[in-house]
């Protein structure tokens, strides 16, 4: 390993030789670029703070199941998206003394673009976010990032705070159109109830035993018209003749016969007691009556040979006419049933009706009722949820959701962090060998030359009788030495440089 | 030469051909047909008959030599050079090509493979870590027509080359042969008309030459200084007159594949191996 890293040196050192003006000019390139940049590099004061996120507070356990308590997912990105926007950055700037009312946007513009570069936030574990801003200044930033973790604090806050309270105003929002909604529907109810009053609760039931009742009284009065109509018939019949009523007037005829036969008795037995048989007004009663008696003898004849003699007779007849007022009486119960069986049966209908009107009433009450209950349970419960929005918003307005601090402020720098002037003079002195030596180093190994006399013993196995080299006279020497000097001058004026830098910075 | 590496090749030398250095001891009596690159006996000599190689060769002329200062600034390694671990390299290169070779002198083709990397100084780093040793000497030939890097080592300023040397029949081989400011080395330039080297060198005549070149000092060792295999024609000619290749791989320009390449076109016979620089 030593023995390569040996030859490495060899070459390198052989090849630099070689190509002296190369390496003295990249030398002299970067010494002065370093020694340049050292001078001008800007001091970069660097202050930070740390902010714990905790959403393990003591509220936390004590409100479960009441309310939510809120909680700052990924505080880092939230810090990060929050320092780069433009709200931010202009306060920040704007408490960093970089800008005022008057500055120009422009300016503004390329301020926020550098101060978005010289903030970097970082995070440990989940919740803690450090934030650091660097800059030329010490005052300016500590200012700087003493402005954004209170931001940051203020802000997270803040952004829970609108975040509970949308959240609140929204569930109420609901709250309250569930609530208009449930009114709407207890008021269509109503009206519904009213445009129906008969349609109460017990109504169908009273619909239905009037029914029963008016059926039946039809069926009865059916019942009565039957009977009246078969009555009329026979009545009808009667006075027609049939069903015995002839018989009825012979009867009645013979009854009367007899009675005038008793009635010129009577008188002839007077006659009898003045008078004698011969007498004309006996003789003329005894001719009466046994012409009297003819006639009953005839009509009982008539009777029991079956003959109808005549129907005017009948017609004419106390019966026929008892039997005409009957008809006549018939007839109008008859109507008069008829009449009121139709009332009847128009009230039936009415009933029923009423009974197809109160069902319908009742489907549709059931519809709104079952609306207006949907409605009611969803209400009860934003209400609820209502309630527990209300709770967290009122946490987060006391500061209580989340437990964002601030665990170590900003302090003000005391020295420049990041890449100094020490730094930069110790690169430079380094790189000032190194570049020059790896281009050669570079160059050396893109040239492929042979250069390592292994490559020819061991590669092409080939004999190496000698390694001469020329023979230096005493001016080459001479020469030699005069370059090596110069080129040690070339790097002590290089350092003196830097070391007049170095003197010039400590004397401030 | 260290007493030890002198101790290791000696026992090299000995274990696989006898005495040899009883024969070389003599050169104008050593005379053996089997030896590839010594045949007979170099009629050119410069001095009067040596007794010894060794001899023969501490008569080298030698007008001036390079300080130790002149060979830093030039990038030239020097016997009492401050960097011993560089000398020990090239000392271990010279007694690895030492204890491979069969012969006493063999001819080394040094080449890159970077056709950016110019493997004259090199070339001339080993060529002097031969010539180092009292008893060897060395000959640089250069056949980089594309670079003038070695006149400048040498501090010479050729009037003839390899090139001229082959196309003339009147130029004698002692033209070319250049004297150097590092004691026993030897240089051959490519020549002032190097165009068409290409042809020139799969000519037969160079063959030749490279042939008389080798026969001159039995303890000389030649050294062929060539463009990148990668890239030059004449380099893959030149394999054929040549006994051993080093294969030069700059750090930082050659990428793995090319190494491959280069290496199998060099072929396995004659690959020597691979000689680092800068890594």
């Amino acid at each position: 390993m030593n023995a390569v890293v040996g030859f490495i040196l060899h070459i390198v050192f052989k090849e630099a030789w070689a190509r002296k003006k190369l390496v003295v000019s990249l030398y002299i390139l970067v010494s002065a670029t370093f020694a340049g940049l050292a001078w001008v590099w800007p001091q970069v004061y660097t202050s930070s703070a740390t902010i714990v996120v905790d959403d393990r507070n003591i509220i936390r356990p004590l409100m479960e199941g009441t309310a939510p308590t809120t909680a700052l997912t990924e505080p880092f990105k939230l810090a990060r998206s929050m320092m780069a926007s433009r709200t931010t950055l202009k306060e920040v700037l704007t408490l960093g003394g970089w800008i005022d009312k008057n500055t120009p946007q422009q300016k503004i513009d390329s301020l926020m673009d550098a101060a978005r570069s010289k903030t970097e936030i970082s995070n440990t574990g989940k919740m803690i976010v450090h934030i650091r801003f660097r800059d030329r200044e010490p005052m300016r930033a500590y200012l700087a990032a003493k402005a954004m973790s209170e931001i940051f604090i203020r802000e997270s806050y803040l952004i829970k705070q609108r975040e509970s309270e949308s959240a609140y105003r929204f569930i109420d929002e609901q709250a309250e159109n569930y609530l208009i909604k449930l009114q709407v529907a207890d008021l269509a109810i109503k009206e519904f109830r009213e445009k129906n009053v008969d349609s109460t609760p017990g109504a169908l039931q009273a619909a239905n035993l009037r029914i029963l009742e008016l059926t039946r009284s039809i069926e009865d009065i059916n019942i009565e018209i039957l009977g009246e109509e078969s009555k009329l018939a026979a009545q009808r019949e009667q006075l027609a003749g049939g069903g015995g009523a002839k018989n009825t007037a012979s009867i009645e005829r013979e009854g009367v016969l007899r009675a005038r036969i008793t009635a010129l008795r009577v008188q002839l037995d007077d006659l009898r007691l003045i008078y004698k048989d011969t007498y004309p007004d006996i003789v003329q009663i005894n001719e009466q009556i046994k012409s009297t008696e003819e006639q009953i003898q005839e009509e009982i004849d008539s009777r029991n040979s079956g003959k109808n003699l005549e129907k005017e007779d009948l017609a004419d007849s106390p019966i026929a006419q008892a039997l005409r007022s009957d008809i006549l009486l018939s007839q109008t119960d008859i109507s008069t049933l008829k009449s009121r069986k139709t009332q009847l049966t128009v009230l039936l209908e009415n009933e029923r009706q009423k009974v197809n009107r109160i069902n319908a009433v009742e489907a549709e009450i059931t519809e709104l009722t079952r609306e207006s209950a949907v409605n009611k349970s969803k209400y009860n419960q934003l209400i609820e949820q209502r309630e527990s929005a209300r709770i967290s918003r009122d946490m987060d307005l006391a500061k209580q959701g989340i437990n964002a601090r601030i665990q170590e402020a900003a302090y003000l720098p005391a020295s420049p962090k990041g890449l100094r002037f020490s730094h930069l003079i110790i690169v430079g002195v380094l790189l000032s060998f190194g570049v020059p030596l790896s281009v050669v180093f570079g160059l050396t190994i893109l040239d492929q030359k042979v250069r390592d006399p292994r490559t020819i013993s061991e590669n092409l196995g080939l004999p190496i009788l000698a390694s001469v080299h020329r023979v230096k006279s005493s001016q080459e020497i001479r020469r030699d030495f005069t370059k090596k000097f110069g080129l040690a001058l070339i790097v002590l004026s290089a350092w003196s440089v830097y070391g007049y830098e170095i003197w010039l910075k400590l004397q401030g | 030469m260290s007493t030890i590496e002198s101790a290791f090749l000696k026992n090299q030398k000995t274990s696989k051909e006898g005495d040899i250095f009883e024969e070389i001891d003599d050169i104008s009596e050593v005379n053996d047909l089997s030896k590839s690159s010594v045949k007979e006996k170099n009629k050119n000599k410069p001095k009067s008959k040596p007794k010894t190689v060794k001899d023969s060769i501490a008569r080298m002329k030698q007008s001036r030599s390079y300080t130790k200062e002149e060979c830093s600034q030039l990038g030239l390694i020097s016997k009492d050079s401050k960097d011993q671990v560089l000398m020990n390299e090239y000392r271990n290169l010279r007694t690895k090509l030492l204890a491979e070779s069969e012969s006493e002198n063999f001819v080394t083709l040094v080449t890159s493979v970077s056709p950016d990397y110019d493997s004259s100084l090199v070339t001339a780093n080993i060529a002097s870590t031969f010539s180092l040793d009292e008893g060897k000497t060395s000959l640089y030939i250069n056949t980089n027509a594309r670079s003038d890097l070695a006149n400048e080592i040498f501090d010479i300023e050729p009037s003839y080359g390899l090139v001229d040397y082959i196309e003339s029949d009147k130029l004698p081989i002692d033209d070319i042969i250049y004297e150097t400011p590092i004691s026993r080395l030897r240089y051959i330039p490519i020549g002032i008309n190097h165009e068409n080297s290409a042809e020139h060198f799969s000519d037969v005549r160079m063959k030749k030459t490279m042939a008389s070149i080798v026969k001159r000092y039995p303890e000389r060792y030649i050294f062929v200084n060539a463009p990148s295999i990668s890239s030059s024609a004449d380099t893959r000619i030149l394999l054929d007159i040549c006994h051993k290749v080093i294969l030069i791989v700059p750090y930082g320009i050659a990428s793995e594949d090319s190494i491959r390449e280069a290496v199998l076109s060099i072929g396995k016979e004659k690959f020597a191996g691979i000689l680092l620089e800068e890594f």
